[in-house]
């Protein structure tokens, strides 16, 4: 089945057919040559999950970039802007599969927000902020970990011509 | 899940990162890599990434001992994210490796393009599966590289084009290479983004994935149009030879089937070459009802008419404004000089003369088959020795160059310690 998909200055005055297979496949390639990003995204995550307990680093300043970026994507998202970053918005559109999730999802990097910008400018946080916190990046870590281990056995079968070895 | 058992996971960490700057050490020391700049430069950001790892780990070793740190559920997260991204750094070493045999040669080739383009762009060949290129940022995650670094490569970024050994090798295939090569020009000119912009509310009503085949195809034809206008027929021969070979089908993120090779020969047209573009329709035409048949099924894609339109008369604009865009007249003279210097007895079946021509590139490429009118290579051997020629050539204009590789570093190269 096609697509009609509408691309033009003025739309939907031309039209174009798109298979939405091939289109999801390249979509899917694309993140996998883009294995830095994921990985970034991931280990930035992991540097903010760190920040709670280790606040005097800059782990919060790198957790508090991507939670940023997520942000914005949300929005971006949510009115159907052109991404910023794309690989971003494929992870979002990855965590959450309806618009419901997707607000949810947006509550929760506000919050996350809040108490990295409180471990950031060394501020009192509760132990409650700081245990929800907790519970909410590990809950997007164990998410995101399959999307970025299968985008990285992928660009290293594409590219680099090792054979997957991983699970 | 223990303490014992995370500790000992970080420990073998530790033990992977030894093995593998043993590794980078041979690397910068192999006389490839000392003759490349370009490979230096790239060791040196493998480099940062390494002392990044190696810093993270030696974190994660004391959490471990340190129990009151951090819990137990945070180091398993940081000990899995560590564990990826040691195995890509460990990829990345093993590709570089295996990358110490990609002549200089091509280097010059793809050098001599981003310069036409006024393109300032730091690059390394590595041997990958495909055809393909990224950048930097897209390879090694950000985190890993300093801030100042950074704020230089986002001033003048790294190309890391991959490439199969068997293309590598045979001159015949660098002028298709070049189309990686324009993948950059094109990122670093805007010429896809500026272009799309002007659709920007059809695009962004489209959802993320048919949004990224839109934006895929536009560039693929971006990097055909480039490459097309600076090598001309040869690019068209090389791309022929990389699509009989099937690379164009490995990736559905480009033009498959035969759409890709008419783009080619239409554009030829336009420059002028109205006989090399008959030809090349016509071989394109002679690839038969298997491959029109390929081309159905696959259903290919592509991207609404005013927008290639568009993409086109962009391109045209900017290769124009270079003076990029070779002309039968170029060809035409390089024939004229080229005899000069190769010279094919027809009787006895042997080159009576292949001397070193000092000749721009992309003339060099251009001008050897017409010269020789299909007289030569019909073997192997008559190819060896025309691929040696074209070697030497391409080193006796880089000679007169290399001044150019005074500017490569990006920065000071990391000591590996």
């Amino acid at each position: 089945m096609n697509v009609e998909a509408s691309l033009s200055e003025e739309p939907p005055k031309h039209r174009h057919n798109i298979d939405p297979v091939v289109a999801q496949e390249v979509l899917e390639s694309h993140v996998s040559f883009n294995v830095g990003r994921m990985l970034n995204i991931w280990y930035s995550l992991v540097k903010a999950l760190s920040s709670f307990h280790r606040p005097h680093t800059s782990d919060s300043e790198i957790g508090l970039t991507i939670l940023g970026k997520i942000h914005d994507e949300i929005r971006g998202a949510r009115e159907q802007t052109t991404p910023n970053d794309d690989i971003v918005r494929y992870v979002i559109l990855n965590l959450s599969s309806n618009n419901a999730e997707m607000e949810s999802l947006n509550r929760q990097i506000e919050l996350l927000q809040k108490v990295l910008g409180k471990i950031n400018k060394h501020e009192s946080t509760s132990r409650t902020e700081l245990l929800e916190g907790e519970r909410i990046l590990l809950r997007i870590l164990d998410q995101l970990k399959p999307i970025a281990r299968r985008h990285q056995d992928k660009f290293t079968a594409l590219l680099l011509g090792t054979e997957l070895t991983r699970e | 899940m223990s303490l014992s058992a995370l500790a000992s996971s970080a420990q073998s960490l530790a033990a992977d990162l030894h093995y593998l700057l043993a590794r980078l050490r041979r690397l910068e020391n192999s006389p490839q890599v000392r003759a490349n700049p370009n490979l230096t430069l790239y060791l040196s950001f493998l480099a940062y990434f390494y002392q990044d790892r190696k810093a993270q780990t030696e974190e994660l070793l004391q959490d471990t001992k340190k129990r009151n740190s951090s819990p137990l559920t945070t180091i398993r997260q940081k000990i899995d994210v560590e564990d990826r991204a040691i195995d890509l750094l460990e990829r990345l070493v093993e590709v570089s490796e295996r990358s110490g045999d990609v002549p200089n040669e091509l280097y010059f080739v793809l050098q001599d393009v981003f310069k036409s383009f006024q393109c300032k762009i730091r690059f390394v060949v590595l041997s990958g599966v495909s055809l393909s290129t990224l950048v930097l940022e897209d390879l090694i995650p950000e985190v890993a590289i300093p801030h100042d670094v950074k704020a230089q490569l986002e001033k003048e970024f790294f190309a890391v084009i991959f490439a199969p050994p068997r293309f590598t090798k045979n001159p015949e295939y660098w002028p298709r290479i070049v189309h990686e090569a324009a993948h950059n020009i094109d990122r670093l000119l805007k010429i896809t983004g500026n272009t799309i912009q002007g659709f920007g509310k059809g695009v962004a009503q489209l959802p993320l994935e048919l949004a990224r085949s839109v934006v895929s195809l536009c560039q693929e034809q971006v990097a055909d149009l480039i490459s097309i206008h600076y090598y001309g027929p040869a690019y068209g021969d090389s791309a022929l030879l990389v699509f009989l070979r099937g690379e164009p089908v490995v990736l559905p993120t480009h033009p498959i089937g035969t759409q890709r090779l008419l783009t080619i020969a239409s554009e030829l047209e336009y420059m002028g070459f109205k006989k090399e573009s008959k030809d090349f329709r016509e071989k394109t035409r002679q690839l038969g009802v298997e491959e029109k048949h390929r081309d159905k099924a696959y259903s290919p894609p592509g991207v609404a008419k005013p927008l290639q339109n568009k993409l086109r008369a962009n391109v045209r604009s900017i290769s124009l404004k270079c003076k990029s865009i070779l002309s039968p007249s170029d060809v035409a003279s390089g024939v004229r000089m080229i005899g000069k210097f190769v010279e094919y007895d027809l009787t006895n079946r042997r080159f009576v003369k292949l001397t070193p021509a000092n000749l721009p590139l992309r003339i060099l490429f251009n001008s050897y088959r017409p010269r020789l009118k299909g007289r030569a290579q019909t073997n192997f051997e008559e190819s060896q020795e025309i691929h040696e020629w074209i070697l030497n050539s391409i080193r006796m204009s880089a000679t007169a160059e290399s001044p150019a590789f005074r500017d490569f570093y990006v920065a000071q190269p990391v000591q590996i310690r």
